[in-house]
């Protein structure tokens, strides 16, 4: 398989920034591979969770540095608006290059759920700097990865 | 018997054609007005010249003398001579931007200056951004970005495997980050969690204390990195600027080297640039400011295109030595300028470049001249000028402000020193209003133009006229004028003069005359203008302005208005006055009366009992009182109460010039004596009978002359007139040629006994050694009526007699 025949480009979003650059990248990728579609897969991962699940849970909230205590819901409120938000971006992208788009949520391992995806598409498109990739989680996928991955760098912005 | 009337060529003093050497105007070498006013220009000339501080001028005379031609004509030829002064402009002040800078540059540069900063400006538009967009910058700002996010990711990189280590998780919540229990590197489950032994779960919650209190302190150091990392990239971004705009910059600097002031504004420039220089990136290319900077982009209020723009307030481009300025309209802004205002998202809002120049700016280095009447009639001009001259600069002040409330956002620009001479000109009586009320006048106009308004005919002055008319002629392209018609010109200016051995000065009467009589020589077909045409010409003038004069003449014709023009009346007198309209003045005949009867010594007039004389009219009647006092009852009480009135007049009387008619009257009714109603009056006198000149002889004399035509002259009808009136003679030939058939005539006198024989044909009679007047005189009979009323006076005055 080659990039000239991918069919479809999957990009892993969540809250944070460049996973939106990833979106327009993706966009953009999809039109000029003329893709049928890009996908936008939202990853909760499921670590957040269970974090609102437990009695001890406390979070940091940046920029500001406060600290408070969260609940389940609160987190899951927030999770369903970092979606919704990325939602839109996605959408917007996608209608600046005229390609179809479709978008999901998944739950689960961040692994998993991303692995997973690599297997349903041609090309993933990921967010370098993601807050979904901590640690040697990056490696490890790109190691197992069953489509090609594209790991989309803040440095190609356009003017 | 000194009581003949004066010959016809008295009556009027004609120009001899023959002592005017030529045949028509084209002969002569045209005379530029103004007309003989050598004084005023030498005045001017001082007052133009005269350097020293409060040697501004006040030209001041009458209408139409040419006020504004010889200030025009001197102040071209001295304003030729003067240097040609410097540019204005107006820059932006970066230190303090509601103070804008001024810049003083050699005339003609201001506009060099403001192509090269508007250059500058275009330039840098294609360079900053270019600059930017450079590989070599992204690069280098992609590593700035690089190492913060490398030193954040490091730093909680490190704490998560610490925490690992002592298991715990860290998790990245949708807003923060977070702490929790880890089993088998995923965050327990809480079922999980639950099942454990309550010692664990203390254990777990000493651990995510600490890891938690350590990603606190982590996290509170981010505001600060960001902080580092914005200074960083802010710095290396004004390098960058530096070094396209530093150059730039250079060029300009270099070029403008001779000048210091405008060095160091180009550095202040270099400065700015290098500061702001966000505002010359089209801010779309995901900076961080993006929507921030779109938005004052948008506003546009204070962008680099304005801020950078030379306001080029006064140019002296293609001037030749100092400026001339005639304001015409000396309002308060267009004195000292204005500050105008654009529309700006609803508002108002300025900036320097909307600084606009005043006559002061223009006028700058040169003269100004203003008219003083127009000045004074607008508000805050005049004491703006006198500040501006005070102080030696022109601020520009928005009214709002001078009222004492200043708008919002308003401008102060630096005042810019003034270095120029004010020409005022005006007349004479708002110079002396000025000079009474206005402390600061007299200090600030030093140099008076006093300007003529009459002149003498003798010493070329004629000659003088006749090339004044042939300048007029040469400038209008008119018909020229035959010496003939010259000739009239010079008599009819000795007419406007009111004086015989004068013409005036007024060229604007003048011109209009010439104007008017190249009208009338077309309607007759005449090629040279003729006497004739002259003639014609003030005849139609008259006609299209004498409908009064003719009114009043026709009710006194038809009887309407009561004057006797024949026969003789006791105790009535023929009085003339003058009636003014608008620039035009005709005399009128008034039948004035006197009546007496017994009394205390008053002369009553009874137009200032009804507050219809004025002052000067009841000095004049006051006067009489002392006459007949001082001559007929130096010793004894004057028993006499005589009344005086203008009959028919229903309007004010004001002046003396009928003084001498009403004592004609008083004496009348005393002596019993009638007085020749054929005959009028006119004279005021004083206390001793001497008979004084009065103002508008020839119009007195040419009114009653007229209405005297209309109803037939019989050769007995004339006028006396004080004989120092003589030389104001300047009858209408009409009059005179009357006068030369002997059927009109016109007596000079100088004292009451000259008058009041001509007016009874009874001798006026000479006071005799004994205190005595000769049998039969008139004061004979006068002082006989007055000892009557005396000795009557004592009757009624001794005890036991009636009233």
């Amino acid at each position: 398989m080659t990039l000239r025949t991918a069919r479809r480009v999957v990009v892993a979003l969540d809250a944070s920034a460049p996973s939106r650059e990833a979106a327009r990248t993706a966009a953009e990728l999809a039109r000029r591979l003329g893709a049928v579609e890009v996908t936008g897969v939202f990853v909760e991962d499921v670590n957040v969770v269970r974090l609102g699940s437990l009695p001890t849970a406390r979070e940091i909230r940046l920029p500001e540095g406060t600290e408070r205590a969260i609940d389940l819901e609160t987190l899951e409120t927030e999770l369903r608006a970092a979606a919704s938000r990325a939602r839109q971006a996605l959408a917007h992208e996608a209608s600046v290059e005229r390609v179809a788009w479709s978008f999901e949520v998944r739950r689960g391992p961040v692994m998993n759920v991303v692995l997973a995806a690599t297997g349903e598409t041609d090309l993933l498109v990921l967010a370098e700097g993601s807050a979904l990739f901590t640690g040697d989680l990056l490696e490890r996928l790109l190691g197992a990865a069953r489509s090609l991955v594209l790991v989309a760098g803040t440095r190609g912005r356009r003017r | 018997m000194p009581n003949i009337p004066l010959p016809p060529d008295r009556l009027r003093h004609r120009c001899d054609p023959s002592g005017l050497p030529f045949e028509t105007t084209a002969d002569l070498e045209p005379l530029d007005g103004p007309f003989e006013q050598a004084r005023a220009a030498e005045a001017l000339a001082f007052g133009a010249s005269m350097r020293s501080e409060g040697y501004h001028v006040y030209a001041l005379g009458p209408p139409g003398v040419g006020k504004h031609r010889l200030v025009s004509q001197v102040l071209t030829a001295q304003a030729a001579r003067a240097p040609v002064p410097s540019d204005w402009c107006y820059v932006h002040s970066f230190e303090e931007p509601q103070r804008p800078r001024h810049l003083e540059l050699p005339a003609g540069t201001g506009v060099r200056l403001r192509q090269d900063m508007s250059a500058l400006v275009e330039e840098l538009q294609a360079a900053v951004p270019a600059a930017f967009e450079s590989e070599e910058y992204r690069n280098r700002l992609q590593a700035l970005h690089k190492r913060l996010e490398q030193e954040r990711e490091g730093a909680l990189e490190q704490l998560s495997k610490k925490a690992q280590a002592r298991g715990v998780a860290l998790v990245r919540t949708p807003l923060g980050l977070a702490v929790a229990p880890m089993k088998d590197g995923e965050v327990i489950e809480p079922d999980a969690f639950h099942k454990l032994p309550e010692e664990e779960r203390q254990r777990i919650a000493v651990e995510l204390q600490a890891i938690q209190e350590a990603l606190g302190d982590l996290v509170r150091t981010f505001p600060a990195q960001d902080r580092r990392h914005r200074e960083e990239v802010k710095a290396m971004n004004r390098e960058v600027a530096l070094g396209v705009a530093g150059h730039l910059v250079d060029e300009l600097r270099g070029r403008w080297a001779h000048l210091p002031q405008v060095v160091a504004y180009l550095d202040t420039v270099g400065r700015d640039v290098v500061e702001n220089v966000h505002e010359f990136l089209d801010g779309s290319g995901g900076n961080e400011e993006g929507v921030g900077q779109q938005i004052r982009k948008a506003l546009g209020e204070d962008s680099a295109v304005r801020r950078y723009a030379v306001n080029v307030l006064v140019d002296r481009t293609g001037l030749a030595g100092a400026p001339v300025v005639y304001e015409d309209l000396p309002s308060h802004a267009g004195l000292v300028g204005r500050i105008e205002h654009r529309a700006h998202f609803g508002s108002l809002v300025t900036d320097f470049t909307l600084l606009r120049a005043g006559a002061l700016h223009r006028a700058n280095g040169g003269y100004l001249v203003l008219d003083v009447r127009r000045i004074l009639a607008q508000p805050f001009a005049w004491d703006d000028l006198k500040r501006a001259l005070r102080s030696g600069q022109i601020r520009i002040d928005p009214p709002e402000r001078l009222m004492g409330f200043g708008g919002a956002g308003s401008l102060e620009p630096d005042p810019i020193p003034l270095d120029l001479k004010v020409i005022l000109v005006g007349d004479r009586l708002l110079h002396l209003l000025l000079t009474e009320l206005d402390p600061e006048f007299a200090g600030l106009f030093k140099v008076a133009v006093d300007f003529e308004d009459q002149a003498p005919r003798a010493d070329g002055g004629e000659m003088r006229l006749a090339r004044l008319v042939a300048g007029i002629v040469r400038d209008e392209k008119l018909r020229s004028f035959e010496r003939d018609a010259v000739a009239r010109v010079v008599e009819h200016a000795a007419r406007l003069a009111d004086d015989g051995g004068k013409v005036t000065t007024r060229v604007r009467d003048i011109a209009d005359l010439v104007r008017e009589t190249d009208h009338a020589a077309a309607a007759a077909g005449h090629p040279v203008a003729r006497a004739a045409d002259v003639q014609a010409a003030l005849d139609a003038a008259d006609r299209r302005r004498d409908r009064i004069r003719r009114r009043t003449h026709q009710a006194i014709v038809e009887g309407t208005l009561l004057v006797d023009t024949a026969g003789a009346q006791v105790g009535q007198v023929n009085g003339l006055s003058v009636v003014q309209l608008g620039g035009w003045s005709f005399g009128r005949p008034s039948r004035i009366t006197a009546r007496v009867r017994l009394g205390r010594g008053e002369v009553v007039d009874i137009e200032r009992e009804v507050e219809l004389g004025g002052p000067i009219h009841s000095k004049g009647v006051l006067i009489l009182a002392g006459f007949f006092g001082g001559r007929f009852a130096p010793d004894r009480p004057l028993s006499l109460r005589a009344s005086l009135v203008f009959e028919q007049s229903y309007g004010g009387v004001e002046g003396d010039s009928a003084s001498s008619a009403e004592l004609y009257a008083l004496l009348s009714a005393l002596a019993e004596l009638p007085v020749r109603q054929g005959i009028a009056v006119t004279g005021s006198v004083n206390q001793h009978g001497r008979v004084q000149a009065i103002g508008g002889v020839n119009e007195k004399v040419e009114g009653f002359y007229d209405v005297c035509r209309e109803r037939g002259l019989d050769g007995s009808q004339g006028v006396v007139i004080p004989a120092g009136n003589q030389r104001h003679l300047m009858l209408r030939p009409d009059v005179v040629e009357a006068t030369a058939a002997g059927r009109f005539h016109v007596w000079t006198v100088d004292t009451v006994d000259e008058g009041i024989e001509i007016l009874t044909g009874v001798p006026a009679g000479q006071l005799l050694a004994d205190g005595s007047w000769p049998e039969g005189s008139v004061n004979a009979r006068v002082d006989a009526r007055l000892r009557a009323l005396a000795e009557a006076s004592k009757t009624y005055s001794m005890p036991g007699a009636g009233p």
